[in-house]
């Protein structure tokens, strides 16, 4: 690679090396946005559906819901809308209680929409039941948008404009899709009491590809251009794009013990898929360009919960879902981890239901930092942990004899550190800025990384077909 | 023939009713059987099955698919058992819902207290054999309406009903309608049998302000802002060095299980923010940082039917307890054990403590009993014994390497702390060391390394307490306590002033600093002083309560064995108290009078204060001049009284169904470090034209150092507040408040200088300082398993520091912003619930410091506003059978 290359790659990329594949939150961890389920009801109760009989796209968390499910035939579609806000600033720390601290640098809005579907049928043989089911759903999104301006420090506060240096922007795009069929086979000796066992397959198909760029302003060209010595600026890109495939077992079993309680279980294996695209890095007239191929894992997840329909005056359904995530299937840099997720369902009035929920998340986001060990400069991966609680609250309504709508708001946020996503050092020409004695462009380590704080707003709705 | 006939008509009506179906009993394949769809007979099914039993037939049109007609079909078809799903157990439950609800909702303050006071209301106790203390443990049971009742059944009377307890002579209504919940009177409600109570709570929360700022303190290399060495780091403070700013949930799971109120266990485990997850614990970790207990408690131990037992062992109760445990006797002074502060805390009304040893699964930690606990009592006599074996957490002086100084062979230790966030040792001495790299290279007069610290479990406590009490007649006892907490492994020591200020603050520019007021800190209790060495705290004291007609007297004398003897009186450190208490049938008055000596350093007392311990001194006002800022936590979780002394009254009189001069105080007291006088006062009038609409006029006033206003410590508080709640229907409860405050303090340069450089000596004499709020607070009944509520506060501060008692827990809020919460609960089945709250709170503070970007500021400092947005959500479960 040429040389001066290399140092634009690191000083662009650096920090964002280890987020290539990343979704929604721009700094997201590294398997992008995991769907639990475009089932609106599931979503509006917290997403804890593991036993479920009634949503289509619950066979997608556990195939044996499939013959769970109440109807024989159905189909369900569904439609997700998520709208991220992205708040940095930079934390600083100096003399006593006068620190900033949520002063906010940089703020980004994006919505972002997926759509999915299954159909499903089901007969009875005697005390046996058999069900088959076709879906197709976005399984991870990888969308994600980042827009920066880097402006002058032209004095603000006298009313100056500051004029735009630069501006920095990450797109990334990609879905990764699954299609698949379900199988399920249950036994149900009497009326409340059954068991189910269900068997999934799906190919994973996609594509997750990044771009990373650095334009210079035509402000900031000119006066280069007019210095002395006079520079040229040339504009940075930095873009990966790569192909997914791969597939996908699941397996799961539900138990109904009586009228009030079932139990659920779901396991899928971990999936290697196989990643292969290119990798170029363009600055100014330089061009290299690298090929991809290499593996992508999807950890192994189990997941247990129960359903509990009791006798209330409202009609009342309660889901629990506690799931474990083996992220050390990663790497082990990752320790595995617990999500929990929790939802009621309360008919208020005549089939009004009005559903709530809530749900823990813990995810990872991983960053590469350079240590001296045994006196050789090394990188190390770092893994830290984010929590994402979510709450959430829904409705539905039968349309028609067989056709039901279902909608599922729900809002999460989350706070954590990241290290500065474009470096100060690109910037460091001193004839750019108005005043140069105030600024110290140089790169900020962990020593004074980003603050983050995001929020997620998500719709979910869909429509139910059944009969 | 006649009867044949009858007799016919009735069996051929008997064989017509036995061919109709049963709504209440019947399967799904008998009521498709009727004529009606599948759907409709599915529907039935699933209403009985998941919704309710039918108390008629006409209850079939709450199902939508049964129409006018379907009914007028089915009538003739179908009958209507009798039939009640709900044992004795959920009946109590759901008469005492209200009651449990406030009671949760209450948990954060009462720590642990809201347990017992549940275990009675699910299962009473007999009100016919209640002692003195078990009656005036009860909340709003005043010693008065105790003795009405004790006095009535000592003359032979048997309370039969409630209807005969509300007759008894002397009782205030008050006393009755709290009382009559948690007794019964000739057969309990609910049997002896397994009670289980597990909850599971899920809350992000944010620190408390205090906190916030003293993890925010950095470690820089500075000589007071002339030169900062380095750029501003956050891994150069415990906030960024332990990425505080993450999420991190605290966890809180709760088992309770009893066989009536015979047989109790329990446990508890909470993992903090910050603190190590229970994944990653070791067993003995989990042990060590979990709460449990096993007991057995017997109200009549004694059979006194037997002629070899004397009469006077009759009603003698008996309590053992194994594992962690809460004693509390008299009025504090001597032991009552919590983390938790609360502010006057009278021993009446709401504000009450639960007498004797009693289980203890409280979210307290640090000054947690943990070990044996026996209470044997009767009308007449009371003994209680234990003993108890834990590790403290305490704030103890270390050396260059982390490692804690010894003195005449043991951890030498500043004192006890309950830290805010339960940081492993070798976690803090890696931060230490990682600190200590900075302040080495500073300057000459700054500390070359961090010599005060905390640490998790350093100190071994063994302590044990005996409780004596004489009762001769109904409502007099006197009682006599005493502790002595054992330290085999650490010295309390306490330097002199001038050593201890150099331990405490970072460099001689802040010694000024250290004022009259920080005297709380230097006389902390020494085990090792220029006069004598021991291993041991004591405490001893004795108390008496005498109720005389309508006047109830109660008192409590403690000393602290520091130079006397253990028990001669008045030659050592003291604290006493003493209150007089009387009511009518729409007034009561209360009176209370406080002393507690600078030196009296019982961290074992919870008694009656305006003010903590630690209140105003270096450690709460001067964070940033600390060697170790979380130092800051002695002061910011202390649970004991500020020494002061001073008078209190409070009074609360209802004049008529319209007006209501509501709970109302004066206090006026002095600090004894500095002899600072205060005065607050506080009043409250209730104007109800109608049932469903009241309107409120609230008054507070506090004025610091009344004697002297030339004193910087002046300041002067004004607080109005005119709500009105409206009761709808439903019980649906809407709420407006409005609120004003006005502050006149000493000039803060916060406060008066303008935003330019080089202006830190603005002349001012007194500042006046404003601000409003106003609120809105709805409850919506959205069924009778569901309830939302939620509230809106918008506030405009002005440095002043408004508060909002919010659902379960008190908010303060500075400058100016809004805060909105919705929660909803639900009661899942009769046995589960579930609530979720969720609260946003968006303000502005002023935390900016306009500086160079990514250099060290200088010499320009600007203080401008800045916005934060908080999230929190509550999640909590809880499932009780």
């Amino acid at each position: 690679m040429n040389k001066s290359i290399k140092t634009i790659t690191i000083t662009i990329i650096i920090g964002i090396l280890w987020t290539l594949l990343s979704a929604w939150s721009i700094s997201d961890h590294q398997f992008g946005n995991r769907f639990i389920t475009f089932d609106a009801r599931s979503f509006a109760m917290g997403n804890a559906n593991v036993y479920n009989t009634g949503s289509p796209f619950a066979i997608t968390t556990n195939p044996a819901n499939l013959t769970l499910l109440r109807a024989r035939y159905g189909a369900q579609f569904g439609l997700n809308l998520t709208r991220n806000e992205d708040n940095r600033s930079i934390p600083l720390y100096n003399s006593f209680d006068a620190y900033v601290y949520d002063a906010t640098y940089n703020s980004d809005i994006f919505v972002y929409d997926d759509y999915s579907g299954i159909a499903f049928a089901k007969m009875n043989v005697r005390d046996n039941l058999m069900g088959l089911s076709v879906f197709h759903q976005p399984m991870i999104n990888y969308d994600g948008d980042y827009y920066e301006e880097v402006r002058n420090n032209r004095n603000q506060d006298n009313d100056n404009y500051p004029e735009v240096i630069a501006k920095n922007q990450i797109k990334n795009e990609g879905v990764l899709y699954q299609s698949g069929i379900a199988y399920s086979w249950g036994y149900s000796p009497s009326q409340h009491t059954d068991l189910h066992v269900g068997l999934s397959y799906s190919m994973l198909n996609g594509k997750a590809n990044r771009q990373v760029r650095i334009n210079w302003s035509d402000w900031a060209v000119n006066r280069m251009a007019s210095a002395a010595p006079a520079t040229t600026l040339p504009d940075s890109l930095f873009k990966v794009q790569t192909e997914l495939k791969g597939s996908r077992l699941q397996m799961g079993s539900n138990f109904t013990l009586n009228h009030r309680l079932g139990i659920g279980l779901s396991y899928t294996p971990k999936s290697t898929l196989d990643r292969s695209g290119t990798q170029k890095i363009v600055h100014g007239a330089n061009t290299d360009e690298t090929a991809i191929d290499d593996k992508y894992i999807l950890p192994s997840e189990l997941r247990v919960g129960f359903c509990y329909t009791p006798r209330n005056v409202m009609r009342t359904t309660f889901n629990l879902d506690l799931e474990r995530i083996s992220w050390s299937d990663v790497d082990p840099a990752y320790d595995d981890m617990y999500n929990f997720y929790v939802g009621v369902e309360h008919h208020v009035e005549n089939r009004l239901p009005l559903r709530f929920g809530f749900q823990s998340q813990n995810t990872y986001h991983s960053y590469m930092e350079s240590h001296v060990v045994d006196d050789v400069p090394t990188d190390v991966i770092f893994a830290r942990k984010i929590v994402t609680p979510m709450f959430t609250i829904g409705s539905g309504s039968q349309l028609m004899n067989n056709l039901k709508w279902d909608i599922g708001l729900g809002y999460a946020w989350r706070t954590y550190e990241a290290l500065d996503l474009f470096r100060d050092r690109y910037y460091n020409y001193s004839q750019l800025w108005v005043n140069p004695q105030y600024i110290n462009l140089r790169d900020r380590g962990w020593d004074n990384p980003d603050k983050v704080r995001e929020n997620f707003v998500t719709l979910s709705t869909g429509l139910t077909l059944t009969w | 023939m006649k009867r044949i006939y009858l007799l016919i008509i009735m069996l051929v009506g008997l064989c017509l009713l036995s061919a109709r179906i049963d709504l209440n009993s019947a399967g799904f394949d008998e009521l498709r059987k009727l004529p009606i769809t599948e759907q409709q007979a599915r529907d039935i099914y699933e209403y009985r099955l998941y919704v309710s039993f039918f108390r008629n037939i006409f209850e079939l049109r709450q199902i939508p698919s049964i129409d006018h007609d379907t009914l007028l079909r089915l009538r003739p078809l179908v009958v209507v058992s009798l039939f009640r799903e709900t044992d004795e157990v959920s009946q109590r439950r759901d008469e005492i819902r209200d009651l449990l609800e406030r009671l949760d909702s209450n948990e954060g303050a009462s720590e642990g207290m809201a347990d017992v006071w549940e275990d009675f209301l699910m299962t009473p106790q007999n009100i016919n054999r209640m002692h003195f203390d078990d009656l005036i443990s009860l909340p709003n049971v005043s010693p008065i309406d105790a003795v009405a009742v004790l006095n009535r059944v000592a003359r032979g009377d048997t309370l039969t009903d409630m209807r005969s307890l509300r007759g008894t002579p002397g009782i205030s209504y008050y006393g009755y309608s709290n009382l009559r919940n948690y007794v019964y009177y000739k057969e309990p409600p609910v049997r002896n049998r397994l009670f289980v109570d597990a909850k599971i709570q899920y809350v992000t929360r944010y620190f408390e302000e205090s906190a916030q700022d003293m993890y925010l303190e950095p470690f820089l290399r500075n000589t007071y802002q002339t030169s900062l060495v380095k750029p501003h780091r956050k891994d150069l403070a415990y906030w960024g060095y332990f990425n505080l700013e993450e999420i991190d949930p605290n966890i809180y799971y709760k088992l309770r299980m009893r066989y009536g109120n015979n047989f109790k266990a329990g446990i508890m485990h909470q993992m903090g923010h910050g603190e190590t997850g229970i994944q990653d614990k070791s067993s003995r970790e989990l042990w060590e940082d979990s709460k449990y207990y096993v007991g057995y408690e017997c109200s009549e131990l004694f059979n006194t039917s037997r002629t070899y037992v004397p009469d006077f062992l009759d009603n003698t109760q008996l309590k053992l307890y194994l594992g962690h445990y809460r004693a509390t006797f008299g009025e504090g002074l001597v032991m009552e054990n919590t983390d938790f502060y609360s502010p006057r805390k009278t021993g009446y009304g709401f504000s009450k403590r639960i007498l004797g040893i009693t289980p203890d699964l409280s979210r307290t930690q640090q000054y947690s009993l943990r070990g044996t606990a026996l209470e044997l009592k009767n009308p007449w006599f009371g003994a209680a014994f234990f003993l108890s074996q834990d590790k403290k957490d305490a704030i103890v002086y270390i050396d260059a390497n982390g490692d804690p100084v010894q003195v005449n062979g043991k951890n030498k230790v500043l004192s006890y702390v309950t830290p805010t966030i339960r940081f492993d040792n070798d976690t803090l001495r890696e931060a230490e060391a990682y600190f200590n790299t900075e302040l080495a290279a500073g300057v000459p007069y700054a500390i070359p390394h961090i010599n005060l610290a905390p640490r998790k479990d350093i100190v071994d406590e063994k302590l044990w307490g005996t409780r004596l009490q004489f009762s001769p007649i109904i409502g007099t006892k006197l009682g006599f306590t005493t502790h002595t907490a054992l330290y085999d492994d650490a010295h309390f020591v306490m330097p002199d002033w001038s050593a201890l200020r150099t331990h405490i603050i970072r460099d001689s520019y802040y010694y000024p600093k250290f004022k009259m007021i920080d005297t709380e800190i230097s006389s902390l209790y020494s085990t090792l002083t220029d006069r004598y060495e021991r291993d041991y705290r004591r405490v001893t004291g004795f108390d008496g309560h005498t109720v005389i007609g309508n006047v109830s007297v109660q008192g409590e004398y403690a000393e602290l064995t520091v130079d006397g003897k253990d028990f001669a009186l008045g030659d050592d450190p003291k604290a006493y108290l003493v209150s007089a208490y009387t009511q009518f049938e729409n007034l009561y008055f209360l009176a209370l009078y406080r002393h507690y000596d600078l030196e009296f350093d019982n961290p074992y007392s919870n008694a009656f204060a305006e003010n903590e311990r630690f209140n105003d001194t270096i450690i709460e006002k001067n964070v940033y001049t600390l060697t170790n800022p979380l130092m800051a936590d002695i002061y910011n979780n202390t649970s004991q009284a500020q020494p002061e002394k001073g008078i209190y009254f409070e009074t609360r009189y209802r004049f008529n169904n319209y007006f209501t001069v509501g709970r109302s105080y004066l206090d006026i007291w002095e600090r004894m470090s500095d002899n600072r006088r205060s005065a607050r006062f506080q009043s409250e009038l209730e104007f109800r034209p109608l049932f469903q609409l009241a309107l409120r006029l609230r008054y507070k006033n506090q004025v610091n150092r009344y004697d002297d206003s030339a004193d910087r410590g002046v300041s002067k508080t004004n607080e109005y507040t005119l709500s009105t709640r409206t009761f709808l229907s439903n019980r649906n409860f809407l709420e407006f408040e409005y609120r004003y405050n006005t502050v006149y303090g000493p000039p803060y340069t916060s406060l008066t200088n303008p935003a330019q450089p080089g202006n830190n000596s603005h002349a001012a004499a007194m500042t006046l300082m404003n601000g409003d709020y106003i609120c809105v607070n709805y409850t919506h009944i959205i069924g009778p398993t569901l309830k939302l509520q939620g509230s809106f506060v918008y506030w405009h501060g002005n440095n002043i520091s408004h508060w909002d008692w919010e659902d379960m827990e008190i908010d303060f809020m500075g400058e100016k912003g809004l805060k909105s919460w919705i929660s909803l609960q639900s009661r899942i089945s009769q046995n589960m619930y579930m609530s979720i709250k969720y609260r946003n709170k968006t303000y502005q503070t002023k935390e900016l410091f306009i500086r160079r970007y990514n250099q060290p500021i200088t010499t320009n400092n600007y203080f401008e506003r800045v916005e934060r947005s908080e999230n929190t959500i509550r999640l909590s479960l809880d499932y009780r059978f």
